[in-house]
């Protein structure tokens, strides 16, 4: 997976989370971000839990389906970026605790370095985030279906709390090492909960995430696909 | 059944576990988001079902229905753990009675973990952590249970928690398996060996694996274990790999595919096999039918004894045995005759002794002594928090060096690890306080060949004291592998004719006695002119004479390399394998920056230094600038002003926070040659003003604050850091305890900008003349009105101003 994740990240996206143009970045910041994220990716035991559930979305609350009961989260926000969505991937992400530990020590003997390593791991997370998305995006094409984009308790008005809900019903626990503190925050620190929802119609208003553009899109048998482009593979 | 007769029993059979409740539960009809536990008392005769039909199967262990029946989750633990014994006893019976069976049934107390995370990367002390494993502990033994099984451990922390309050509070046999990944690691990053070593000697019956994964993927670790420890190992894999379906975790192995690898188990030696995650009642069968089929007396002469014993110490991440090379302890976390580590240490400064940890490190440390002999601190406490500090970010083993057993104990027990104790001699007191807690914590020893009579003048007489310490903590169960001795080295300068009688012991002590020495190499030096080239000799002599390990100073380059080559030349680094490594393709260092001659030059270079962020340069310079300017005329004439540009290039946005932090680095630097400078004139040392900073209670995010006490500290102010996840309470007290007029809190989240507000409040109705900054992603000027703050600091520039501000005006 190091090396797909290697294809969302680079210096500029570092130096970006630390605000540094890349236009005015230096050899020695150049050389520092590349350094700091060969370092994260060289101590991050990175892993993922990625799970499709069913859902219904009603006013407000969405419930997610399992073979042993419902769960339910309560969120407008979410329940309106999921728009007509019947199914949601639920991911959570960890870069693992020796990112945290090598952050930690390195603060101790040179802070620049540390914030270096801060902004490489965050963006690392976030790459990773990425790839899964672009992934279950593919796959979820491949079946003819449609993704939305990625949406984070925290964001709006999807309580942190929800992160327990959502912990809870893929394992993530168990199966990646997450856990978290009794204000709902993610330890390892650098863990990513998000959600994507799946539909079989596009998606419109703010979670519209097909281009119309029929003509480079893959999705061959896409039952929305205008008549007048011609089918290529996948 | 006594830990001593279920030794016994395991030494002369195979102990069959049970297999998985909660999928037992699930197919049972458990709801989703109802806790297990509460079928205890709710549902008793589907527990009682499940445990008969695993009976049935085989299987010796009944493990009741309490993995997460511990107080924080449950106020009504105890009676949950009371009906779920219950319920393991009544299956237990009825199954006794209706097979009419002479097999041995153990009912267990199960314990999972805690389900919330121990210090430093949760909220829960170990303390806290021991106390509820404790009460569980407790009300398991009165509600009858035969056994203890502490499962699924990731944290080797909570897991060496789990077993001193099992091994301290009650009677029963311990059996204690970690959940792996596939890596060989935890998720918190422990490997196998360090596993093994670390639970090893704490009383544990038994040690193992369960759940991850299936019992393929466990062979690897098994492998290990079964190599590293004579201690019986227990395995209990899930039944395969797990999948998803309809939202739910299933585990479909097929039971042949399972009992296959655990005939392998069984024939390398485990001696506890049971199931976890998707095993049922017939994977139990399986591992019952294949156990039958094993000739008993095939069992007792299978019996696994490593080829040899190894002496080693650990950390929770790694291992460093003794038998292998000589083992560099680093020396210098001993306050004796350092000034700045002791004030440090007074003054709860771990920043400097993480930053000695760390270095000693990098230059070779396998091992590192601590010491936290301060007049006039409490030395337990201060041992405790020094081991935790370090163990926080550093895998490196320790070595508790303490007088007194309280220290020792202190340090031996909140370790995350097994450490090695400095030291204990042969005196009556010492050892009955020392060997007893060497022996509690299942680690090394150093034992000091001197005893009421003094430091014996002969090597016969060093070697007499040296067998009674080894005879003593033999008598005990100290194993010998884990004890060294420190023959003494004595002064050249004072005693000169009883230097050699060091090396003569440290051979007696190999001959007779086979146990590891160590030897802190540098006093032979003291009183004589160029210590270093003394030390060297001796420390080559006693290599020679069959030294292990050296308590030396790392950073002594000529001893360090001493041992490389010493390494080379007698045959244990083969092939120069690891001195080629090390100092193959290394050249002389070569001085790229040279120190100009004239004030102004040198001036101008500093300068340059800082705003470029040449760290060892810029000391340099300022040195040389000593020789013409008072440290307060370089402080104000020089430093502030520099800082104050790059603050305001930050400030442009023509320089950028990594540049304004090296900044930051160099002066730090620099500031350390100031100190010095102020210290040798009497000069009063530089203090602009105290500030506290915190990252305010259940924010764990902290990287922000830690900037904003660089630069702070660069100006010339005193920071009191109290951390990160920090209660109000504490902010306030320390402000009074302190008399800090000036507080900078910080919060990353939107959800925590509410207990700043709180500090806030609290510091409003107890301190209302201090004064309070807010800072953090989330926040702007409006908020910080908001929520009652004096200023808001949306960098660590504005930080800064905000400082000279408030000091100017107060």
């Amino acid at each position: 997976m190091i090396s797909e994740i290697k294809r969302y990240i680079n210096a500029e996206i570092v130096l970006g989370y630390l605000k540094v143009p890349f236009s005015a970045a230096d050899e020695v910041m150049l050389q520092k971000a590349n350094e700091s994220i060969e370092a994260v990716l060289n101590h991050a035991q990175i892993k993922t839990v990625t799970e499709v559930f069913d859902v219904s979305l009603l006013a407000q609350q969405i419930d997610f389906h399992t073979a042993s009961g419902t769960a339910t989260v309560r969120s407008n926000d979410l329940a309106v970026f999921l728009e007509q969505s019947n199914q949601v991937v639920v991911v959570a992400v960890t870069l693992g605790h020796a990112v945290s530990r090598l952050i930690k020590r390195t603060l101790v003997m040179s802070p620049s370095d540390a914030v270096y390593l801060d902004a490489a791991a965050s963006a690392i997370a976030d790459a990773t985030c990425d790839y899964i998305q672009d992934s279950q995006t593919a796959s979820v094409m491949k079946a003819g279906k449609f993704s939305s984009g990625r949406f984070s308790p925290g964001y709006g008005d999807l309580e942190l709390s929800t992160q327990a809900t959502f912990l809870h019903l893929i394992g993530a626990e168990k199966r990646i090492g997450c856990h978290l503190t009794s204000a709902y925050l993610l330890v390892p620190e650098k863990s990513v909960i998000f959600v994507m929802g799946i539909s079989t119609v596009p998606y419109t208003g703010n979670t519209k995430t097909c281009s119309g553009n029929c003509g480079s899109c893959p999705m061959e048998y896409c039952r929305f696909r205008r008549s007048s482009v011609e089918k290529r593979s996948i | 059944m006594k830990r001593e007769a279920f030794s016994k029993w395991l030494a002369n059979d195979i102990l069959v576990f049970d297999g998985a409740m909660g999928t037992a539960l699930q197919q049972r009809g458990l709801p989703l988001g109802v806790a297990p536990e509460t079928y205890n008392k709710t549902n008793p005769e589907i527990l009682e079902d499940i445990h008969y039909h695993y009976l049935e199967a085989g299987a010796n262990v009944v493990t009741i229905n309490t993995f997460g029946a511990n107080p924080l989750k449950f106020p009504d633990y105890a009676e949950l753990i009371k009906a779920a014994a219950e319920n393991g006893k009544c299956a237990r019976d009825r199954w006794l009675n209706n097979s009419h069976s002479s097999r041995s049934i153990f009912v267990a107390l199960d314990l999972g973990p805690l389900g919330t995370l121990i210090e430093p990367l949760g909220k829960l002390s170990f303390d806290e952590a021991y106390d509820l494993f404790k009460a569980q502990v407790i009300a398991g033994e009165d509600a009858g249970c035969d056994m203890i099984i502490i499962e699924t451990v990731t944290d080797l922390y909570e897991a060496k928690c789990a077993i001193l309050a099992a091994v301290e509070n009650s009677r029963l046999p311990v059996v204690c398996t970690m959940s792996f990944e596939t890596s060989g690691r935890t998720f918190f990053g422990t490997d196998v060996v360090s596993m093994i070593t670390t639970l090893e000697g704490l009383g544990v019956q038994a040690l193992g694996f369960n759940c991850s994964f299936g019992a393929e993927e466990m062979w690897p670790l098994v492998e290990v274990a079964l190599s590293q420890t004579t201690l019986p190992i227990v395995v209990q894999p899930n039944a395969g790999l797990p999948k998803i379906i309809e939202g739910i975790t299933v585990y479909d192995q097929p039971v042949n595919t399972f009992k296959a690898v655990m005939v392998k188990f069984i024939e390398k030696g485990v001696r506890g096999l049971g199931g976890c995650c998707g095993t049922q009642a017939d994977h139990i069968k399986a591992i019952r039918e294949l156990v039958e089929g094993v000739d008993r007396s095939h069992i007792k002469e299978n019996r696994r004894t490593p080829s040899v014993l190894k002496t080693r110490v650990a950390s929770y991440a790694q291992t460093i045995e003794f038998d292998e090379a000589t083992v560099v302890i680093g020396e210098r976390l001993n306050p004796t005759g350092k000034k700045k580590l002791k004030e440090a240490l007074l003054a709860g400064d771990m920043d400097y002794v993480m930053k000695e940890a760390l270095t000693q490190v990098s230059e070779g440390a396998k091992v590192l002594d601590i010491n936290c002999g301060v007049p006039g601190a409490d030395e337990p406490a201060l041992m405790k928090q020094v081991v935790q500090s370090i163990q926080a970010v550093l895998d490196v083993p320790l070595q508790i060096d303490a007088a007194g057993a309280a220290a020792i104990e202190a340090g031996a027990r909140y370790y995350n690890g097994k450490p090695l104790i400095n030291s204990v001699n042969g005196k009556r007191c010492s050892l009955d306080a020392v060997l007893p807690i060497a022996k509690r914590y299942g680690a090394c020893l150093i034992g000091l060949t001197l005893d009421d009579e003094g430091i014996p003048s002969t090597a016969e007489g060093r070697f007499a004291v040296a067998e009674k310490i080894v005879n003593e903590a033999l008598k005990i169960g100290i194993p010998k592998e884990n004890l060294f001795i420190d023959c003494l080295v004595l002064t050249a300068s004072a005693q000169q004719a009883e230097v050699m009688v060091t090396l003569e012991t440290i051979q007696l002590v190999k001959e007779r006695l086979g146990v590891k020495t160590v030897l802190g190499v540098s006093n032979v030096s003291f009183g004589l002119p160029k210590r270093g080239q003394v030390n060297l000799a001796y420390l080559t002599m006693a290599l020679m004479s069959g030294l292990d390990a050296a308590i030396i100073n790392p950073g002594h380059l000529e001893m360090m390399a001493a041992i490389d080559a010493f390494e080379v030349l007698s045959n244990r680094d083969k092939g120069a394998v690891r001195y080629i490594a090390k100092h193959g393709g290394q050249t002389q260092e070569v001085l790229t920056t040279v120190v100009p001659s004239g004030e102004n030059e040198v001036a101008e270079q500093l300068e340059k230094a800082i705003k470029s962020g040449l760290k060892n340069y810029a000391r340099e310079l300022a040195k040389t600038l000593l020789t013409y300017r008072a440290p307060m005329d370089l402080v104000d004439g020089l430093i502030i002003p520099t800082l104050n540009e790059v603050g305001a290039a930050y400030e442009k946005g023509t320089l950028f926070l990594p540049q304004l932090i090296q900044a930051a680095e160099s002066v730090q630097e620099v500031f350390e040659v100031i100190k010095v400078a102020l210290a040798s004139s009497g000069e009063a040392p530089i203090n602009r003003g105290k500030v506290l900073l915190a990252t305010v209670k259940h924010d764990i995010h902290d990287i922000g604050k830690n900037i904003i006490k660089v630069v702070l500290a660069n100006y010339g102010y005193q920071i009191v850091d109290l951390g990160k996840d920090v209660d109000p309470e504490r902010i306030v007290s320390v402000c009074r305890e302190e008399g800090i007029h000036l507080v900078g809190l910080s919060a990353l989240m939107t959800t925590t900008v509410q207990s700043m507000k709180e500090t806030i409040l609290r510091l409003r109705e107890s301190l209302p003349d201090v004064k309070v900054a807010v800072g953090g992603a989330v926040l702007s000027t409006a908020t910080a009105q908001m929520i009652g703050a004096d200023y808001y600091g949306k960098d660590a520039r504005e930080m800064v101003k905000i400082a000279e501000s408030h000091f100017q005006n107060h």
